[in-house]
């Protein structure tokens, strides 16, 4: 996968822009590594497409200081089959299945970030998933959550949540 | 450090819509900022509900309310999507504590400007559902409802004349109809027509109690109706359908009498 990604991006510096390369849109991940898109995929991309139509198309490049290199590409795949038709289920299953639980987040982070409606759907839904019928602790881990009730306060909301609570499934071994 | 249990209230409850409601309220425990997120939620979820007899009954409908009054005090009046999918361990269970209140949640729904409905009745014992042909009655003001963009439903029964006051569903592209009994072959054929837009129609065992009718279906139907239509799956469903609106679809899946015809990919489009 390193390999695979580090054929596609050489590193420039944000400010450099090639006012030959206009067709495409240079996409700097926070550790600055520039992926070069064509400029349909700038526009699946709310975040960067509004950043584009402010400067009417001058700026080419754009810095995501949020985005690591790592979650970048994956972000671009998804960009890529959404314009050509083709989420499917099989797509989405198999673009889940490379991802941990700590890559999942990060991914909705950026899709957040980014502002990519559709993204933000599938990743909200492959959480929810994960997070379904699973232990408050579970849950609480996932989310980094820091429990702020005291034992009383827990004790009796637990007591007045019970009938939530049934089916419970055991928690999974920690990915992380 | 985990940045997600940092976001905006508005982006956790955009995950928890993504859950069904109870495990949405079970979230609450995980710290006091989570307790009233699930309030906000812009959607009710009710799935695997499962009434083994009345009390149980009384209980969810209790349950429903409740859940509506909590959204309404945290001033959540938005409902973008109601889902609700109950099987009943008996068929009359369906039918007196229960339709009622369905009703109830339905107008509420509406008056919300619901865009997705989604309701799914079934019994357990699939025998006695069927004995009498007894479907639970579907809620008038269903029809209504302007803002729908997608409309699925399971077991229910569409009395007749609802098309008096019917003036279609402007934006619905999804039309799910399973196990539905309309009184009158006419007004199936008027509601389709009455979805402009509508891209995904999935019809399955739908029966009718009288199949007369005087409408001319080119009169119906105008030149632009359906021809949005991409995917339309028929099956378990005796009467006629006009051929012309599903001349644009990619695909097409008809089963009549159990006999079985596949269309692919624009073989009808030629």
């Amino acid at each position: 996968m390193a390999e695979e990604v580090s054929s596609q991006m050489n590193s420039l510096s944000i400010s450099e822009t090639n006012p030959s390369s206009s067709a495409t849109i240079s996409l700097v991940s926070g550790d600055d590594i520039v992926f070069k898109v064509e400029p349909t995929i700038a526009k699946e991309m709310e975040t960067v497409q509004s950043f584009i139509d402010e400067t009417d198309g001058k700026i080419t490049t754009i810095p995501l200081p949020n985005i690591s290199s790592h979650d970048l590409p994956y972000v671009i795949e998804y960009c890529e089959k959404s314009i050509a038709g083709k989420i499917t289920k099989e797509f989405e299953a198999e673009f889940v299945k490379k991802l941990n639980n700590e890559e999942v987040k990060e991914l909705f982070l950026a899709a957040n970030y980014l502002n990519i409606k559709k993204l933000l759907d599938f990743l909200s839904q492959v959480i929810a998933d994960r997070i379904a019928n699973k232990s408050v602790e579970y849950v609480r881990r996932y989310f980094g959550i820091e429990n702020d009730f005291t034992p009383e306060e827990e004790a009796k909301l637990r007591e007045e949540l019970a009938w939530t609570f049934t089916g419970v499934d055991p928690d999974d071994e920690d990915e992380n | 450090m985990d940045r997600i249990g940092t976001f905006p209230d508005e982006i956790l409850t955009h995950i928890l819509s993504f859950v069904p409601t109870t495990q949405a309220i079970a979230t609450s425990i995980l710290s006091k900022r989570w307790i009233h997120l699930w309030r906000h939620v812009p959607l009710l979820h009710f799935s695997d509900t499962r009434l083994k007899n009345l009390a149980d009954n009384y209980r969810f409908n209790e349950f429903v309310y409740k859940i509506i009054l909590s959204r309404e005090a945290a001033g959540n009046h938005s409902i973008n999507g109601f889902f609700l999918d109950i099987e009943y361990f008996y068929p009359k269970l369906a039918f007196c504590p229960s339709n009622p209140n369905i009703t109830n949640w339905v107008d509420y729904a509406v008056e919300c400007n619901v865009q997705h409905l989604d309701l799914y009745l079934d019994v357990l014992r699939n025998v006695d559902k069927h004995r009498n042909r007894k479907f639970p009655k579907l809620p008038f003001s269903v029809f209504n409802c302007r803002t729908l963009v997608s409309l699925k439903l399971h077991w229910f029964h569409v009395k007749e004349c609802f098309s008096f006051d019917f003036v279609g569903f402007p934006s619905l592209k999804v039309l799910h109809l399973k196990e539905i009994y309309f009184d009158e072959y006419e007004e199936f054929i008027l509601l389709l027509a009455g979805c402009p837009v509508l891209e995904d129609l999935d019809v399955f065992d739908v029966n009718f109690g009288g199949l007369e009718t005087l409408l001319e279906f080119d009169n119906v139907f105008k030149s632009s109706s359906l021809s949005n239509l991409t995917t339309a799956y028929i099956r378990g469903c005796c009467c006629d359908f006009w051929l012309k609106a599903l001349s644009n679809l990619k695909f097409l899946n008809i089963d009549f009498l159990k006999a079985m015809f596949m269309w692919w990919n624009g073989v009808l489009n030629n």
